[in-house]
């Protein structure tokens, strides 16, 4: 295993707790992006599957489906 | 009921995760699977580029031997059934089929075009379908490009930056650059015309070439999304430059320095998948690509003959690593849910080995590409072996952005 560095966290923040509001006012785009994602996601189902890496097209919500009746 | 899963016969034992009993894999005795989400057709077998690092042609795998070069119409409306037949079961509001090869374009626009109709024919009226293909754009004229256009197909396109890199990187098979074709096909995807149906671009990482450079030539071409790969590789066959000195971490140096570029721009220029996905997870979120995170995988490939197989950068491990011994005409795809490399890229940190749980990021780096992580002998129960450069990457990153969510919990008290 690689060496433990300082600088990271073994936990991950919890980002529910940050109004829209000031999200909004977060400085760079792209961590405002993400966050806002996060929040998107908070609202709704959730992404539960992750898709092939050998194609790019840009990222759209996900939807979920119905859960089986018998798990079958 | 699908009927049990045969693992086909190879030469050597492949180790973790086959042998083992699926209700130890899942740790459950009434494993269903996740639904597969994302169907990718191989609708080419054979390529008209022969890049140097390529998983198919040039790795340990030589499958595509014995496929046929073309998807059989019969194949492709079989496949486009059993889709379907696999979206009404599970009742999957959505799904993704992506064209892929090889080089999809080789099938020519009659095929693409027929897949289409034939998959939204097929296609319950509740389950929306999404199509994309993945080309070299050396074949994307304006008669390809209108076919996009009509069926909403979403273009991504694979290139390295640099023009005498990706030419030597890149070649046709004859040995010729590729450059100015793909240049020409890009012009074209680019244009108000086609613009609609553009993708993004996929560009594999070479650390020898000035990461800057690289992605501000990707950027001239405006892309709405961007992903950086990492050349396949393994604990047997190392990536180029993944040298056994884990002091020595390349592939994150590179990435790095991308990173920074891309977190402070002042304004966004384009979605950089592997950043945004890393961000989504520090953030708590799930990961929206297989190569990071423990999101379970839900792609499922269709060969051009027919067979059902796991994702096909497994080729680079060994001959038969993306076997699953199922087809479209005989299989449902629920068979492969019970399929023991399906099962294992679905079962998030249960498919990781002590070294990964015990790690601070590994609910981030998700203990890397499934495909990197393969060992002879104990099979893909192993850390990545780009796991240096994962490390220090996920680290750069989470200090990177830490005061800036330091900032936003004060304003927000």
């Amino acid at each position: 295993m690689a060496s433990v560095s300082a600088g990271i966290e073994s936990h991950q923040p919890d980002m529910t707790g940050l109004s829209l509001d000031v999200i909004r006012e977060v400085g760079g785009p792209e961590l405002r992006r993400a966050l806002l994602r996060l929040c998107r996601e908070a609202a709704g189902s959730p992404p539960r599957y992750s898709g092939f890496s050998s194609n790019i097209r840009p990222a759209g919500p996900q939807v979920a489906w119905a859960e089986p009746d018998n798990g079958s | 009921m699908a009927r049990e899963v045969l693992v086909p016969a190879l030469t050597h034992s492949p180790g973790w995760p086959y042998g083992v009993p699926i209700e130890e894999l899942a740790g459950r005795s009434d494993w269903g699977g996740v639904p597969f989400q994302q169907f990718v057709l191989k609708v080419h077998s054979r390529c008209n580029l022969s890049c140097t690092y390529c998983y198919v042609y040039h790795q340990v795998d030589q499958s595509w031997r014995e496929q046929p070069a073309v998807m059989s119409r019969h194949t492709v409306g079989t496949a486009a059934v059993r889709v379907a037949d696999h979206a009404r079961r599970h009742e999957l509001a959505g799904i993704q089929v992506i064209l892929h090869g090889g080089e999809p374009l080789l099938a020519g626009a009659s095929l693409l075009g027929h897949v289409v109709e034939r998959f939204r024919e097929a296609m319950p009226p509740t389950t929306t379908i999404a199509f994309s293909l993945q080309t070299n754009a050396v074949l994307l004229d304006d008669t390809m490009l209108d076919l996009c256009l009509a069926h909403d197909i979403q273009v991504g396109v694979s290139m390295d930056g640099g023009s005498a890199r990706h030419n030597r990187r890149r070649p046709r098979r004859d040995g010729r650059g590729s450059l100015d074709a793909v240049h020409a096909g890009l012009a074209r995807l680019t244009s108000e015309r086609f613009r609609a149906v553009f993708g993004g671009l996929l560009c594999v990482v070479d650390p020898s070439n000035d990461p800057l450079e690289v992605y501000e030539g990707l950027l001239e071409w405006r892309p709405p999304a961007v992903d950086f790969l990492l050349p396949h590789g393994n604990w047997r066959t190392r990536p180029p430059g993944r040298v056994a000195d884990e002091l020595s971490t390349p592939y994150a140096d590179w990435l790095g320095t991308l990173f920074d570029r891309w977190y402070s721009a002042p304004e966004h220029e384009t979605d950089v998948r592997l950043f945004e996905e890393i961000l989504a997870l520090f953030l708590g979120g799930h990961s929206r690509v297989e190569t990071v995170g423990l999101t379970p995988a839900a792609v499922a490939v269709i060969e051009t003959d027919g067979s059902i197989e796991q994702v096909d950068a497994l080729k680079s491990a060994y001959h038969g690593a993306a076997a699953t011994g199922l087809h479209v005409e005989r299989d449902e795809f629920d068979a492969a849910l019970r399929h023991p490399g399906i099962v294992a890229r679905q079962i998030g940190a249960a498919a990781l080995g002590p070294e990964c749980t015990l790690c601070p990021v590994h609910q981030i780096c998700g203990g890397g590409y499934y495909p990197h992580r393969y060992r002879p002998g104990s099979g893909f129960r192993n850390r990545s072996v780009y796991c240096p450069d994962l490390f220090t990457l996920i680290n750069h990153i989470g200090r990177r952005i830490r005061p800036d969510l330091d900032d936003a919990r004060r304003r927000a008290g």
